[in-house]
């Protein structure tokens, strides 16, 4: 469960799909990389826990959904085969994506065995706001999203960015909702990425008891094979009708 | 046949396109090397009139295919003889912009360019900027997963594509992906992004729209060489630069631009140029140029000239954005090839694409996605000389094998097309390709609708369509 390949200069990894989110991000840190997601650093969650099961990227404002993240993948297929996808480069639209087509399929197509992700220069500073606003509502009408935000409670919302926010943003939410808002720049942090540095200082920010198993997509309302078409893939990935059983 | 009457009927006269002189425009896309006329074009105008041409078309067995401005350069909109050309251009509607939610609703027809300048006024953008985006349409993006400088930071379409609705071969229509987050359940959505229009054609499409930065700094530097070019490439990515696009153009692209009517100044004498653009909040936009400049320095920069106002960056981009329109009055045909290399080989990519240049006596320009690793050389060749024609497509081939070699892709963002259908079993095993076919045909099955495109073709099939421009008897 380790780094199978790590170019610096191409900012790729292949990596074994069972290796630790937090241990990946560890290791990316002593080489001046990241991947683009905001992670549990106490969690033992795998990368392929992370991305077959639709999870939501908390930093998707500055690096995109969780499926962007990856380039390329081994797969296990229900009938013993194995197969590539995708391209150990950030760009390839050769044949059909087969790797987007798998991520997020809870594993009920293929089980993943390695993954080639894309990496991201490790910025060292982290901004943390909190913005109290009547409602959730009020807060999407602003685009106070420069990097990701997480719905703290009802009223609350906890920005995380890499940049200070934009006065005009701050200005915008100060005149429009009045003495309902307060905005309180929460802390700087020096030691990127994640919340390693939120979660070991004591006067991290109030979300430090996020519940990190909540966000991911609500896929217990999605039916897989009551999806169209779901039979048919499931027969173009294993002609003989193999399946993996999901508990 | 009967269904040319039925088609006329629902789009009235007036858009059904049967004629010879009507035809011509569309037996081709910007991939010269492909042609077949089509039986007839049919230009539908709101979603309905597309889903019910694709019923008659399909309950005539008539192969169809969907089509935007043509702008695509793998071969991909094209129909075998006796099938239907479906343009989108008059689906043109952006339907809803939801500023809050960084959400545009677009039917397939609107141009690229369109979406960022409409959506300005709330102070948002849409990212992915192909060289032709001021022409090609949205449908087509999505159907090739296109892609532009700018993908270097923000990623391609699939990136920016939060949901479609599609209608399948048989003319029933399906939503995949979801307008929030553009996952629900399997991602279908991704699966039909890049699938060349092989799997169903697009009626509408949900974007994700992306913030206009606050600051912007664009800067063009020469080198005497593009290994200097590649270096400072190598350099800045090295350095943890997140550049918003890091664009290269060799010397003969350099003379070709400042030549033409797209001339912008850049500078004629060097070897190569580089464009790099910073984007993002102030502070960091100056930090990252301070070290940027470092790495022009430390890597043998000639030059450097920067932009900071939209009209001085649209100077500095007005070269870069038409180099494809400049080299293409070079000679009657040009190839623009798009293979990928990871970047760090990006100097010997270049150095292969020069002698096999030189080997078959093409002249060869180059303009490449740096930071991508994603190169494109175009070879100027007369179509009409059958020997040249066969050079082209074998120093093409050559160059796709050696990127698959160096660990890359036979394509980053023109698609396979007909172009290469022939390479795709070199990028990938027969398990691999197997299961694209059956996919294909679970969503196809008569393989009416672009038949095996961006696909291994069945035996026979590529008889179907003419290369080299220049064999076509009318």
């Amino acid at each position: 469960m380790s780094i199978i390949d790590l170019s610096r200069a191409d900012q790729t990894v292949v990596v074994d799909a069972e290796m630790s989110v937090a241990d990946l991000q560890r290791e990316l840190k002593e080489h001046a990389l990241m991947l683009g997601v905001l992670y549990d650093p106490a969690s033992s969650m795998s990368l392929s826990q992370l991305f077959m099961h639709r999870r939501h990227n908390l930093w998707q404002g500055a690096y995109g959904y969780l499926r962007d993240q990856v380039l390329a993948g081994n797969w296990l297929l229900a009938d013993g085969k194995n197969i590539d996808t995708g391209a150990k480069v950030v760009k390839s639209v050769a044949g059909y994506d087969l790797t987007r087509l798998l991520i997020g399929s809870g594993m009920r197509f293929a089980k993943c065995n390695t993954l080639t992700l894309r990496l991201r220069p490790l910025r060292q500073e982290l901004y943390y706001y909190r913005i109290t606003l009547a409602d959730y509502l009020t807060y999407s009408h602003y685009q106070l999203q420069p990097m990701s935000a997480i719905a703290d409670g009802p009223q609350h919302i906890i920005l995380a960015s890499h940049f200070k926010l934009r006065r005009d943003y701050l200005e915008a939410v100060e005149h429009e909702v009045g003495e309902r808002t307060t905005l309180d720049l929460l802390r700087k942090f020096n030691d990127a990425p994640g919340l390693t540095a939120m979660h070991s200082r004591p006067d991290s920010p109030p979300h430090s008891d996020f519940d990190w198993n909540s966000w991911h997509y609500p896929s217990s309302a999605i039916n897989d094979f009551a999806l169209p078409h779901f039979e048919q893939l499931c027969l173009a990935l294993c002609p003989n009708g193999e399946r993996f059983s999901i508990e | 046949m009967k269904w040319l009457p039925q088609l006329s009927k629902i789009v009235g006269k007036e858009h059904l396109l049967t004629s010879a002189a009507d035809l011509l425009a569309y037996e081709s896309d910007a991939l010269s090397l492909f042609r077949c006329e089509p039986a007839a074009v049919v230009l539908p105008n709101n979603q309905q009139q597309v889903v019910d041409c694709v019923k008659i078309l399909s309950a005539a067995n008539v192969c169809f295919t969907a089509r935007g401005a043509g702008t695509g350069l793998s071969a991909g909109a094209l129909v075998p003889k006796g099938g239907v050309i479906i343009g989108l251009n008059r689906l043109n509607n952006i339907i809803k912009v939801d500023a809050a939610s960084r959400l545009a609703v677009v039917e397939p027809g609107v141009v690229n360019a369109r979406v960022s300048q409409h959506v300005a006024q709330y102070g948002l953008r849409y990212a992915p900027d192909p060289a032709s985006q001021s022409v090609c349409t949205i449908g087509g993006n999505v159907a090739e997963n296109a892609g532009g400088p700018m993908c270097f930071r923000h990623g391609s379409t699939t990136n920016h594509v939060r949901q479609v609705k599609v209608v399948l071969a048989d003319g029933s229509v399906e939503t995949w992906g979801h307008p929030a987050h553009g996952n629900d359940g399997i991602d279908l959505r991704g699966l039909f992004c890049g699938s060349e229009g092989s799997l169903a054609i697009v009626l509408e499409i949900h974007l994700n729209l992306t913030p206009l930065p606050e600051a912007v700094r664009t800067s063009l530097v020469s080198f005497e060489s593009i290994e200097n070019a590649c270096d400072c490439v190598s350099a800045i990515v090295e350095e943890g630069i997140e550049a918003a696009a890091l664009e290269v153009m060799d010397q003969q692209a350099i003379h070709a631009v400042e030549d033409s009517l797209y001339r912008s100044g850049m500078p004629r004498d060097a070897g190569a140029i580089l464009i790099v653009e910073i984007e993002g909040d102030s502070d960091y936009v100056k930090s990252q140029q301070t070290l940027a400049e470092e790495c022009f320095s430390r890597t043998g920069a000639l030059s450097l000239k920067m932009a900071d106002t939209p009209a001085q960056r649209a100077l500095l981009w007005k070269g870069r954005k038409n180099a494809g329109g400049a080299l293409g009055q070079l000679a009657p045909d040009s190839y623009v090839m798009d293979g990928v290399v990871p970047p760090s080989k990006l100097s010997e990519i270049m150095r292969f694409v020069d002698e096999v240049a030189e080997r078959y006596e093409l002249p060869c320009a180059n303009l490449f996605h740096a930071g991508d690793g994603n190169i494109h050389p175009h070879f100027a060749y007369d179509g009409g000389d059958e020997s040249q024609s066969k050079n082209v497509e074998d120093a093409g081939c050559e160059i796709l094998q050696r990127c698959l070699d160096l660990g890359g892709s036979i394509t980053g963002e023109h698609g396979v097309g007909l172009e290469k259908q022939h390479l795709l079993a070199a990028q990938y095993g027969v398990e691999e390709i197997n299961i694209m076919l059956r996919i294909s045909n679970g969503f196809n099955p008569q393989q009416l609708l672009n038949p095996n495109r961006g696909l291994p073709l069945g035996g026979g099939c590529a008889e179907a369509f003419h290369r080299h421009s220049r064999d076509v008897s009318r």
